[in-house]
């Protein structure tokens, strides 16, 4: 599913957001990638669904290699996956339904295909009872569930959450966590950066830890230990 | 792109006309403003154009003879003007012709013109000389105003009044298409201000559609779609004015016929017109759209 072999990510200044990564993920994975803030975890996640491209190395998604991507096959690219933010990106103008109808509605999908496969995602997520309210009526457990449902529209390969339970409480975190287990055992592969010890430590699943840029643990039932960054 | 994908395309548009408020009123107003400049001046020059082209088939150069000579000296006059090269003919329009028809005038527009001259013809005998080449006009109105014709007070050469209406076709021209040129950059500017306020106010929709797969195509649509509204919108208002003000203007003009004005074709149509300034108000929309797209969309 997921190929990074010695990718490196170099800003302008000089400044390196990833050195050397080598990291190979399995069809149907969960893993959480783990680190303190500018460990790289973010820009690790930017290079899978091809927000950046690599400086150095090669990174393959999907039998995809982003770097070698014409910017015309990108949409394409993204359809295949489904994205997590901390902060939702929910568009508040829309209802529940109408949000996770968007992800649709934009990759061209018929009125007849929306209205089946809406509640079915809805339904994963355990919120269709609130399909139509709106993102300021929900608590952010439920807007980041919907977030979750607008991501899985496409029946993606591949899910990669950005922090997702950065802004929820313990209890809902695990709310989150539940679904994004769920949603693994169904197929999908599931890659999630995350602080969250208790999300880590619970359910004991493939951690690779970074720091300045570099992974420095890969796990398969790894815990959440954060290590100290080491010198640049 | 199925029916209910562009559905939404549009909807999306409209919206963000809406969403807009007074930017897209203002976007509005200049489309309308420059496009009934640049289609007034056009419309302009165009019946200008068309009655100055119209007027060197009739008659070209017009002799007046002195009052005081005799038929005998007006058809030597005559005869004499009909043998200078490049004369196609000279037909004498005799004053007593001449009064007659000032007297149908007279019932024609109810004045009592000849009714005042009491009995007396000031008139002069006048011979109406048509040239082959309208290019030898001048060469042929020199001749005339030369020693060779003592008989003949004056000459009224018609370009004098074709050099005019050319004159002023230019100035209309210039002056319209230099008003019109600085009201597009104007309207370019405030539809670019608008679509940047719009991709401003969507980042956030932008960026969830380029995350789940929109194409770039999708996602500029809509404002390329925006763009489209305020320049055909624009110009259809435009279109409106200027035929209505075409419309009192040649009704105003009606009431004053003259034989100058008599044989100019008439204008093209209303739709042509309507056609013409909504396909230029859609190109400038467009075009706008699309640098405004390419200069903003990216930084999203």
């Amino acid at each position: 599913m997921i190929d990074l072999h010695d990718v490196s990510v170099e800003y302008d200044q000089g400044h390196r957001a990833l050195r050397g990564v080598t990291l190979h993920v399995e069809d149907g994975e969960f893993v959480f990638i783990i680190g303190a803030t500018g460990a790289g975890k973010t820009m690790l996640l930017k290079l899978l669904y091809r927000e950046e491209t690599p400086t150095s190395g090669r990174v393959v998604v999907n039998g995809c290699d982003v770097a070698a991507m014409r910017p015309g096959d990108v949409p394409r690219f993204r359809r295949r996956m489904g994205v997590v933010f901390q902060d939702f990106g929910l568009l508040p103008g829309l209802t529940v339904f109408e949000n996770v109808a968007f992800a649709l509605r934009v990759t061209g999908a018929r009125r007849r295909a929306i209205r089946a496969r809406v509640p079915e995602c809805l339904e994963t997520v355990g919120l269709m009872a609130r399909c139509d309210a709106f993102p300021g009526q929900l608590s952010g457990g439920e807007q980041q569930r919907v977030a979750i449902a607008r991501a899985l529209a496409n029946h993606p390969a591949l899910l990669v959450a950005d922090e997702p339970t950065g802004n929820l409480d313990p209890t809902t975190s695990l709310g989150i966590a539940e679904v994004l287990y769920r949603i693994n055992e169904a197929g999908t592969t599931v890659v999630v950066s995350t602080h969250d010890h208790a999300m880590v430590d619970n359910q004991l699943r493939r951690v690779v830890e970074l720091a300045a840029g570099a992974v420095i643990r890969d796990e398969a039932q790894g815990s959440y230990q954060q290590s100290p960054r080491p010198e640049e | 792109m199925s029916f209910s994908a562009f559905a939404f395309l549009v909807d999306d548009a409209a919206k963000s006309i809406r969403r807009n408020g007074l930017m897209s009123i203002a976007a509005l107003t200049t489309v309308t403003v420059a496009m009934a400049v640049l289609g007034g001046s056009l419309f302009t020059i165009y019946r200008l154009k068309q009655f100055a082209d119209s007027q060197p088939r009739r008659f070209e150069i017009l002799a007046f003879v002195d009052p005081k000579a005799d038929a005998a000296s007006v058809e030597s006059v005559r005869d004499r003007a009909a043998h200078i090269p490049g004369v196609a003919s000279a037909v004498v329009y005799t004053k007593d012709q001449a009064l007659r028809d000032l007297q149908a005038e007279d019932r024609r527009q109810h004045t009592e013109i000849v009714a005042s001259l009491e009995g007396i013809n000031p008139l002069p005998d006048r011979i109406d000389v048509r040239v082959s080449d309208p290019a030898v006009t001048v060469r042929v109105a020199n001749e005339l105003r030369s020693p060779r014709f003592p008989e003949i007070e004056q000459v009224r050469d018609e370009n004098d009044a074709l050099s005019k209406l050319i004159a002023l076709s230019n100035v209309i021209r210039n002056v319209g298409g230099a008003v019109a040129l600085l009201l597009f950059i104007a309207t370019a500017f405030v539809i670019q201000n608008t679509i940047r306020l719009t991709i401003y106010a969507r980042r956030r929709e932008i960026r969830v559609m380029q995350l789940v797969g929109a194409t770039s195509a999708f996602i500029r649509l809509p404002f390329l779609l925006e763009g489209t509204f305020y320049g055909a919108a624009g110009a259809t208002a435009a279109a409106c004015l200027v035929l209505f003000v075409v419309a009192q203007v040649s009704s105003y003009a009606g009431q004053f016929q003259t034989p100058l004005t008599q044989g100019v074709p008439p204008a093209v149509s209303s739709a042509v017109i309507v056609v013409m300034m909504v396909a230029t108000g859609s190109a400038v929309g467009v075009g706008t759209s699309v640098i405004s797209l390419r200069r903003f969309l990216r930084r999203v």
